[in-house]
């Protein structure tokens, strides 16, 4: 009889993991405020959860977050209402795992699920500067990462090296964090304890593998795929007008890495 | 500005396999052939369309059936 509980304990144990669940200790949240267009860009915003244990963090869009977990409870899926699938889209559709040594990243592009993984070797140069974010003393950090200078406001008073994105390694969590050109600006409004197991932090841990170099930038080459737009357009010339103006959002497209390291 | 999509034409229990979407600054793009796609294929489709037509992926969705 023992070993058939051990065999039960050993499947299920395979199971959770297999799911890419994650145990919370801690939460933050943050606001990005984002501008994806070089040229008269909307200024756009988005949420994001930041769950954080001892030894790793892990961060999602704050929709994600909240559908993967409807995914899981079977109460969302591929064939529910258009208005109900869009509520829990965004245009970051990347979860990413950070431990201190690698990222690990797994995101849906139009048709399939990738993962890759890259080596988190973040170097930042701290700065004698100081200000108060919220009820936190935080100190200024500033790095050269993914084509695009950052600066960093963190906290000793939260012992914890992660922040939004794949900003980690200072010793203290990031309250806030942008780019010199100001078009990504995350900033924290939520940090609290939580204490439980998230079964759907990644419920696609099986995805396809792929090396960062073959999947960098496919957004801006999605946008103009004109596979996508045969799918569901039969009038040519429309294709023809919609792709012309795909052509022109792709050349101005700003996405958060500009270069792959 | 409202982040409001605005689709056309429904039967009630899927979408039909073709209906006009108006995009969330007003253009409107003909959606022709739908038959054999998930409603998530779908989405994904009018949220591209959305984004290059305004610059932004739609917040919300409006669904008239008639």
């Amino acid at each position: 009889m023992k070993i058939y509980y051990s065999l039960f304990f050993f499947f299920f144990i395979i199971i959770i993991k297999s799911q890419g669940g994650f145990g919370v200790v801690y939460e933050a949240d943050y606001k990005l405020v984002y501008k994806n267009q070089t040229k008269n860009a909307i200024i756009q915003d988005a949420a994001f959860a930041l769950l954080i244990n001892e030894k790793e963090s892990y961060y999602k869009n704050i929709n994600q977050y909240v559908g993967d977990s409807l995914r899981l409870e079977k109460k969302l899926h591929e064939n529910s209402p258009i208005d109900e699938q869009m509520k829990y889209t965004s245009d970051f559709p990347e979860n990413i795992g950070t431990t201190t040594g690698k990222i690990y990243v797994t995101f849906k592009t139009s048709n399939d699920y990738f993962k890759y993984e890259e080596t988190n070797n973040i170097n930042w140069q701290l700065i004698n500067e100081f200000k108060t974010i919220g009820k936190y003393k935080c100190q200024k950090a500033i790095t050269k990462k993914y084509g695009r200078t950052w600066i960093a406001y963190f906290t000793k008073e939260i012992p914890f090296p992660f922040g939004p994105y794949k900003f980690s390694k200072l010793p203290g969590l990031i309250l806030e964090v942008f780019d010199d050109k100001d078009d990504y600006h995350f900033t924290m409004y939520n940090f609290r304890k939580r204490k439980y197991y998230c079964s759907s932090a990644n419920l696609h841990s099986n995805a396809k593998a792929v090396k960062k170099e073959k999947i960098f930038d496919y957004q801006r080459k999605e946008l103009t795929d004109p596979t996508l737009y045969n799918k569901f357009i039969e009038d040519p010339e429309e294709r023809r007008s919609l792709l012309k103006k795909a052509g022109n959002r792709a050349k101005n497209y700003n996405p958060i890495e500009l270069r792959i390291y | 500005m409202k982040k409001t999509l605005l689709v056309g034409a429904l039967f009630i229990t899927s979408i039909v396999s073709a209906f006009p979407f108006r995009t969330s600054c007003g253009t409107v793009v003909n959606v022709t052939q739908t038959e054999g796609y998930t409603m998530e294929q779908i989405t994904n489709f009018l949220q591209f369309v959305n984004y290059n037509e305004c610059g932004t992926k739609p917040k919300g969705i409006t669904i008239y059936i008639h």
